[in-house]
């Protein structure tokens, strides 16, 4: 195993950045190519003639100024790439879990605040990571040509990268928000300068929305603060600490600061993702925008609206994220069959994408909510897959629009005759896009849909309805491919339409190649971030429904009864865990512990819920292999939401608490959604 | 009067006297007025001077209160007193070629940033309400001429007509307020030692009207009307709506760099009497808490949604200013309206700021100045079209400086209504905390605007700028505000000295 040098975070957040000012100060700018972009409207019917591709003509200062950003971004995806082989998938440290390579200084100490920069990566993160880098250095590749501003443009996609990346190590709530923040700055210059016609609009929208959300989660910030005296992510998520003990204990005892504080953080969430009624702000910035800011737009800013709500939302606010995943599973899937209804009947190639994207984020976002290993696991690899296959169709709808200069679907048609290559890696992209098996799309919406028809949080309608998005998906997608590359040329302008060139065909055969390898192989994927999913979701914790048979197969699987798992092979250290932890739960201690804590809370109102909960929480560090999270503060939410069902444990054969069944009954009248003042 | 008292003046009474060396060369000299140098150069030697004897009152043994405690020295009015030399700094820095290049390159110019930052300091010391109605009037006056001095120009002096008829007003609901307030608190005088019976009459030092208050605890009719004229003579000052109706006017009229010193010394020292004064009626503070609450919101909104219609400018920053105002009375109500242990942070956060707004505002009209053509200014939106082609240097500080304004990191505006809104939670002031969050989304529109006239669009040929000569005052004003935006934003820690402002403040415990 290859060791990271130390500081790699520090050094893939910050290289970009100097980077970036290197460029802005030493490079002398490129000559500005005649414009072709800003003056040409929609119609485009003006043109018989296609502009052919002309040769953009030597300057040694483009060379140089492209020169530099793929080194930089070469330089990025090689640390990254060495971040990811050095990363210990199967460590699992009591205080900090699976985080790794974490790195602390003192940062902003003022009128008794203590913020930390503080970084550390997970196997949630650093998939995401190795995705920012990876997709840049393709962005980088692809945007050589811009006409005009070109140094700008590298000038602001650099700065975007150590955004990107700060976003996604920023372990300490007031980093997060800077780095969160100061990301828009970059994407806004990127819509606004080199955006298409209504660019203003556009770039206009996507901050004014992104801050308005975000603004709140600041207040959400403060308000943490206020309670815990803690910024530090770490701390606030561990019961044990004092500021994370503090925290689930205010959340405890005043249910509505706990609602609008979960409730500022997953604004600002749901805004990036975007989640249904906030998507508006989408299909502007990303038809607006250039090629390589609507890539990075679809690959990796929406992933940070996901990433939020598993970083933050769900450990931070446990509880709540439970009490109101109805709310989020209902818009998710709404989004779905929206986005993909919508997607259906756009005129605009890249407007179908872009809608393509909010019922995509819809799945992830399901199975995020669904509260089960499968769908969380599903959620967070379907994340990586649309981070291939849209930022691929951004790709080859800004190919398409280079060459005839209008995005209408209509003005295409047959080009599979003319540009062949770029027919095939566009079916590639398509059939990723649809999910179909072997390609990645499947290895993510499979286990999303599975883990969302077991959770006892969606169940079987929800399920089938947002299954149906799989078929919308391909009826818009099918059709849209069918009518740009299939049938006979109707426009004299396609005829002579060039293929791929080879800067283009290096930029896609990339993404194509990961299409397969996620799709066949995505154990290699799936093992990085199974620490990380097991800590998010402990087995207690698990909203699988046993009384079904599938839910029964997973749930032994989770507890290491058999070796059989649908989504991944467990590593070995893992393994190790689990059967740690079936001697654990064999204690019978333990489990008598459980079902009177769980009505506990209820018994003591005021300010004891909170020590009845810490109190109750001493048995489970042992008892579940996650010490982190405390799984039995979700058990009476969810029996409050699901009185009928079991507990989790009681399918588990090696459970030898048979009387487990009553405990949902005995915990009704005093769970801690009931005790709200 | 012993030597103490005096020292306790120093700072203020060397920016006095350099004012009155600039005004007694330039009149009476004519070597003296060939030589333009002297008159910013002793200036600004002047200001240094002053703000090294500032640094001598941080330490505790010094500060204190004086002059029958009419005057005190403590860490708030230090703190205070530092922003407001620095503010009179690049004031003196901005007007060195603009003024030459508009023909107005007088000796008064700079007598009169002098004076009125002298003004200023003693409003942040002032702890008697007298004393502060006078110091109120020395910054006020001077602001009055410097607002006409360009003489030439109606709008000047149209705007020095309106501030000086408004101001007149105002002044006399303040002094008729400190009447009230000393007929309200008739008793609070103690008479000398050893028997103290009370002599008639109440008391106009804000720390014994404190006690008083802090003894009675009811308030009477009177002193709150006093009161009540108190906040309407501050919020002129301060340009709190609806109080506000002189302020894009007088911004847009006066020239430029007058402008930049006037949005910020004014409201340091507006401020500054604020929060002292209002300090000092904590112990009443039920009674009029409500009344800076609902001016907080008003002024947040009112500056933000009236700046959105803004094409001029001049007059979108005094919207803007206004707005700014707002989210510091936010700062004034966590401080006076908290828990007793939490007020600190509230003060903290309260000249943070003060320090934040005095270098966004004043680089961003130092923007303005760098890129006013001889004898015009730069009056409305297009006129920036394209800049960041034409002057990127200056299209870029401007970006700093409004992504400041906007509170967004990492500039420094962000650590301040950070700050602020941690004082505002602190207290308990959610609601407050909420409504700055939604009056500063407003707000992002209108900078955004800026930005995407500068950055976004193609300059148009006909409002290409043909700068003037470059001046080196205007330059190294525009570089220290936009550098230091940006490098406190990401190291706040560097002017710790800002969050310790209430360290040695008096204050009652009620």
């Amino acid at each position: 195993m290859p060791q990271a040098p130390p500081y790699i975070l520090t050094l893939l957040t910050f290289i970009p950045l100097f980077a970036a000012l290197i460029l802005a100060l030493l490079f002398k700018k490129s000559n500005d190519l005649p414009d072709e972009h800003h003056h040409e409207g929609s119609d485009d019917d003006q043109h018989g003639e296609a502009p052919t591709d002309k040769p953009i003509p030597k300057d040694g200062r483009r060379t140089a100024i492209n020169g530099f950003a793929i080194f930089v971004s070469v330089v990025q995806f090689a640390l990254s790439i060495l971040l990811f082989m050095s990363f210990n998938p199967g460590l699992n440290e009591p205080k900090t879990g699976n985080m790794q390579f974490i790195e602390t200084a003192d940062w902003i100490k003022l009128s008794g605040m203590n913020v930390q920069y503080k970084m550390g990566v997970d196997g949630i993160s650093i998939l995401l990571i190795l995705l920012t880098t990876f997709l840049m250095l393709l962005c980088v590749m692809f945007s050589g040509a811009t006409r005009q501003r070109h140094k700008e443009f590298m000038v602001f996609l650099l700065f975007l990268e150590t955004g990107m990346i700060g976003v996604f190590c920023a372990l300490d709530l007031v980093l997060f928000y800077v780095f969160w923040e100061a990301m828009l700055i970059p994407m806004y210059f990127l819509i606004g300068i080199f955006g298409h016609e209504n660019r203003l609009y556009a770039a206009v929208k996507f901050f004014i929305y992104t801050f308005a959300g975000s603004i709140f989660m600041l207040i959400a910030i403060v308000w943490t603060y206020s309670v815990t005296k803690s910024f530090d992510l770490l701390a606030l998520t561990d019961l044990k600490d004092p500021a994370g003990g503090g925290l689930a204990q205010y959340l405890t005892a005043n249910p509505r600061a706990a609602i609008m504080m979960f409730g500022s953080f997953a604004l600002a969430f749901a805004i990036k993702v975007p989640m249904f009624p906030f998507h508006t702000w989408l299909p502007d910035a990303h038809v607006e925008a250039p090629t390589a800011g609507s890539v990075i737009l679809a690959g990796v800013m929406l992933k940070m609206g996901t990433y939020g709500f598993v970083r933050f939302c769900l450990p931070l606010f446990p509880e709540q994220s439970r009490a109101t995943s109805g709310i989020f599973i209902t818009l998710a899937i709404i989004g779905i069959v929206y986005g993909s209804l919508v997607a259906a009947v756009q005129t605009d190639a890249k407007k179908l994408v872009a809608y393509s994207s909010v019922a995509h984020l819809g799945f992830v976002v399901l199975g995020i909510f669904s509260f089960t290993q499968v769908g969380m696991m599903g959620a967070l690899i379907q994340n990586i897959n649309h981070g291939i296959s849209t930022p691929m169709l951004f790709f080859l709808v800004g190919m398409l629009y280079d060459r005839r200069h209008t995005r209408k679907i209509s003005e295409f048609g047959g080009l599979k005759m003319v540009t062949p290559l770029m027919a095939t890696l566009l079916l590639i992209a398509v059939l990723s896009s649809i999910a179909v098996p072997f390609f990645n799309g499947f290895v993510g919406e499979f286990p999303i849909l599975l883990g969302s028809f077991v959770s006892m949080k969606t169940g079987y309608w929800p399920t089938a309805i947002a299954a149906s998005g799989m078929i919308w998906s391909a009826v818009y997608m099918l059709w849209w491919f069918q009518r740009l590359m299939l049938g006979p040329v109707t426009k004299t302008a396609n005829r002579k339409l060039p293929d791929l060139r080879a800067t283009e065909f290096a930029v896609l055969w990339p993404l194509a190649g990961l299409v397969f390898w996620i799709g066949l192989g995505s154990h290699f994927w799936t093992s990085r971030m199974e620490t990380s999913v097991n800590n998010l979701i402990p087995v207690a914790a698990d909203e699988t429904d046993e009384t079904l048979p599938m839910g029964q197969k997973l749930m032994a699987a989770r507890r290491g009864e058999s070796s059989v798992q649908n989504t991944s092979q467990r590593g070995r250290s893992v393994k190790d865990q689990f059967s740690d932890l079936i001697k654990q739960k064999g204690d019978p201690t333990v489990k008598s512990a459980r079902p009177p804590a769980a009505g506990g809370g209820g018994g003591q109102p005021g300010g004891a819920p909170g020590g009845g909960n810490s109190e109750q929480q001493t048995p489970n560090p042992n008892s579940s292999q996650s010490p982190r999270r405390n799984p039995p503060i979700s058990e009476p939410t969810r029996d409050n939401d699901q009185p009928v069902s079991s507990p989790p444990d009681t399918g588990s054969p090696a459970n030898p608490n048979v009387p487990a069944p009553k405990t949902p009954d005995a915990s009704v009248p005093g769970n801690p959604g009931g005790d709200t003042p | 009067m012993d030597l103490n008292n005096i020292s306790s003046l120093t700072p203020i009474l060397i920016v006095l006297i350099v004012g009155l060396a600039v005004l007694l060369g330039d009149s009476c000299s004519k070597s003296w007025r060939s030589r333009p140098f002297l008159n910013w150069g002793l200036s600004l030697l002047g200001l240094a001077a002053a703000a090294v004897s500032v640094l001598a009152q941080f330490e505790p043994f010094n500060q204190g209160l004086f002059f029958g405690n009419a005057i005190a020295v403590d860490s708030f009015s230090v703190t205070c007193h530092l922003i407001l030399l620095m503010a009179a700094a690049f004031a003196v820095l901005l007007a060195m070629t603009y003024l030459e290049n508009k023909k107005l390159n007088h000796g008064e110019y700079y007598v009169l940033v002098l004076f009125s930052t002298a003004g200023a300091m003693l409003m942040a010391s002032a702890n008697e309400l007298i004393l502060l109605f006078v110091s109120i009037e020395i910054l006020s006056v001077s602001l009055y001429i410097l607002s006409g001095f360009a003489r030439t120009n109606n709008k000047s002096e149209e705007a020095a007509l309106k501030y000086f008829l408004l101001g007149a007003f105002a002044a006399g609901f303040l002094l008729f307020g400190i009447a009230l307030i000393y007929g309200g608190s008739a008793g609070a005088a103690m008479g000398a030692a050893p028997d103290r019976t009370p002599i008639p009459g109440g008391t106009t030092v804000l720390t014994s009207l404190a006690m008083f208050l802090n003894e009675t605890g009811r308030p009477t009719v009177m002193l709150m009307a006093g009161v009540a004229l108190l906040i309407v003579g501050l919020g002129f000052k301060a340009a709190l709506v609806p109080f506000h109706m002189w302020t894009p006017d007088v911004y847009e009229g006066a020239p430029t760099s007058v402008t930049a010193y006037m949005s910020a010394a004014a409201k340091i020292g507006a401020f500054a009497a604020i929060l002292r004064v209002f300090n000092s009626l904590v112990p009443i503070a039920p009674y009029w808490m409500i009344a800076i609450q609902v001016l907080a919101v008003f002024t947040m909104f009112g500056g933000n949604i009236l700046a959105i219609m803004q094409d001029n400018i001049k007059r979108m920053l005094a919207y803007s200013s206004i707005a700014h105002a707002g989210y510091l009375l936010v700062a004034v109500v966590s401080a006076t309206g908290g828990k007793p242990d939490t007020y600190q942070t509230a003060f903290g956060a309260m000249t943070f700021y003060l320090f934040a707004y005095t270098l966004m505002t004043m680089g961003s009209f130092g923007v303005l100045i760098l890129l006013s053509k001889r004898g015009r200014d730069i009056q409305t939106m297009n006129d920036l079209k394209g800049l960041a082609r034409t002057d990127p240097f200056a299209a870029y500080a401007m970006l700093i400086f409004m992504l400041s304004l906007g509170g967004i990191p990492p500039a420094m505006g962000f650590i301040g209504k950070w700050f602020i809104f941690n004082s505002a939670l602190n207290a308990g002031q959610l609601g407050l905390a909420i409504a700055l969050a939604l009056a500063s989304i407003i707000s992002i529109y209108y900078y955004l605007r800026v930005i995407s006239m500068m950055c976004f669009q193609e300059p148009d040929n006909k409002t290409r700028l043909e700068y003037a000569v470059s001046s080196g005052g205007v330059w190294v004003t525009v570089v220290l505000t936009a550098a230091a935006s940006l490098l406190l934003g990401i190291l706040p820690n560097l002017v710790s000295f800002l969050l310790n402002s209430a360290e040695t403040i008096t204050r009652v415990k009620w």
